[in-house]
């Protein structure tokens, strides 16, 4: 019972005129990818290696523990700046079913995201978050 | 009328975040939007209708959570896709413990390992798994979407709670009561739209709940690396007279490597109906005038984060349906497509995400041969704040 009209994904390549120019947008837009990829230093967590030393253990459980429903990107750009509130967001979190997240995991995680929330936005007050780099030597 | 419902929700969202001292509730506001155009160069429309949104889609979802104190919280979320405004969520949380939480309001039941990861920014593709598809899958109209649609809102009550053996294992598991999937008398599949906030008439149309359960266990093995498996099962009757019901199960695994996530899953929906005096149907109909057809789908996807920048997805689903069809219908009384998707994203900055994604369907009434070959690309932004 298929359709009348044969599909064959070869033939595309012969498809009318209609579509020339969403091929070529999709072609376009392809390789811009391919360029913005090279290109980009954007990333959804933070560069441990710019991280202070102390950190660096808070920040693996963090993101390791954050990133199985959802990129780390949704954290760090809540906006949260106090403890009870980062307190009762991982709360909420570790209570989801799978998440994964123990008690004991909520300690370092919490940890984390006061020196991020303090410390570390007050850095980079200004700058773009891809950018936020901490200064050497920096707690 | 749907803008009068987005408007109430956007006013009860203004008032949970007004009533009371900042001190004493804890709030967080959440959202996120995709922007998705679909590309199907081959699809021209089915039988049935359009079969295919392609074009520009737009998902938004603005989301409060509200701890009212230590053991009660509310959420509520209010939707804009394909068909609308949509509250998906309006729920209070009573936790006795983490071991009881009482969910009471509308909701989303605990059904699937997806359905938590439905909001287009927490899944690498623009469109769900041909199983929970709500709409973005080609020839949706002749499929009827997928086996169910996500996510699922409806209005009751949910037992549920999590339990952790020592460190290493966690235990999920949650019963509900909720008014049910519905149709009128007649129809010989669920009509999704009767369940949406846009179906107008949110009572239940016939009186008899709904149910269903889940249990799910979550291992930790090592610290980078976890296993789920978990089961479902919903059921209920679907018509007013409640004589023809739907049992649908579910099954899936899913474990964490490293950086790499493999997900598996398998979902059945096993339904009765009665064929229409006077409708021609391809098989012939047994005496009884009682049918049942059931829909598989299952889905396998491998996600990899090759950095933090870029992340890639191979995903092979499809959909099976057997049983009796009306003459009119394209599908055979066997049919199934099946669908191979590459998919990636890549953080244009951080929270701000490019999609693309190219899929083979191969649609089949002769299973397990690939009849009907067509593709379709999807390309899309999608944010979070």
């Amino acid at each position: 019972m298929s359709r009348a009209r044969p599909h064959r994904w070869w033939g595309l390549l012969a498809t009318p005129a209609r579509s020339a120019g969403v091929w070529l947008l999709f072609g376009c837009t392809a390789a811009a990818l391919v360029a913005a990829a090279c290109a980009t230093t954007a990333r959804d967590g933070l560069d441990v290696a710019q991280l202070p030393a102390e950190v660096r253990p808070d920040y693996t459980v963090f993101a390791r523990r954050c990133s199985k429903c959802h990129q780390l990107a949704r954290p760090l750009n809540a906006g949260i700046r106090e403890d009870a509130m980062w307190a009762d967001y991982v709360e909420r979190m570790r209570r989801q079913p799978g998440s994964g997240i123990t008690r004991a995991d909520t300690v370092p995680i919490l940890r984390f995201l006061h020196y991020y929330s303090h410390d570390y936005s007050s850095l980079s007050a200004g700058a773009p978050a891809s950018a936020r780099v901490p200064e050497a030597g920096a707690p | 009328m749907t803008m009068t419902r987005a408007l109430f929700a956007c006013a009860v969202a203004a008032i949970l975040l007004r009533a009371a001292p900042a001190a004493a509730i804890e709030r967080n506001f959440a959202g996120s939007a995709q922007l998705d155009y679909l590309f199907a160069p081959d699809e021209t429309g089915g039988t049935g209708g359009r079969s295919v949104y392609d074009g520009f889609t737009t998902e938004a979802a603005l989301k409060l959570a509200a701890d009212v104190s230590d053991h009660l919280s509310a959420n509520v979320k209010v939707c804009y896709g394909c068909h609308g405004f949509e509250l998906p969520m309006a729920y209070f949380d009573y936790r006795v413990a983490d071991e009881l939480v009482v969910r009471a309001g509308r909701f989303s039941p605990s059904f699937g390992a997806f359905n938590i990861r439905h909001d287009p920014a927490n899944h690498v593709t623009s469109d769900k798994p041909l199983p929970y598809d709500m709409g973005r899958m080609l020839r949706l109209s002749e499929w009827n979407l997928g086996v169910l649609p996500s996510p699922f809102p409806d209005n009751g009550v949910e037992l549920g709670g999590t339990h952790w053996f020592g460190e290493r294992v966690q235990l999920d598991y949650a019963a509900y009561a909720i008014s049910g999937f519905r149709a009128p008398t007649g129809s010989n599949d669920l009509v999704w739209g009767l369940s949406q906030t846009r179906g107008g008439n949110m009572i239940d149309n016939n009186g008899r709940p709904g149910g269903g359960g889940r249990v799910a266990a979550t291992f930790r093995i090592g610290e980078a690396n976890d296993m789920t498996v978990g089961g479902s099962v919903m059921y209920g009757t679907w018509d007013p007279d409640n004589r023809f019901s739907y049992l649908i199960g579910g099954g899936d695994l899913s474990a964490r490597i490293g950086r790499t996530q493999v997900r598996l899953e398998y979902l059945v929906r096993r339904q009765t109906f009665a064929p229409p005096p006077g409708v021609p149907y391809k098989l012939i109909v047994p005496p009884s005038g009682e049918e049942s057809f059931e829909k598989h789908g299952a889905y396998l996807e491998i996600e990899r984060s090759m950095s933090e920048t870029v992340t890639l997805l191979l995903r092979a689903d499809g959909l099976y349906r057997a049983g009796n069809v009306p003459a009119t219908s394209p599908l055979a009384p066997r049919a199934a497509v099946f669908r191979y998707t590459a998919a990636g994203t890549l953080a244009l900055a951080p929270g701000f995400r490019l999609k693309a994604s190219a899929e083979l369907y191969a649609f089949s009434n002769d299973v397990p041969v690939h009849q009907d070959l067509e593709l379709a690309f999807h390309l899309a932004v999608v944010g979070t704040f």
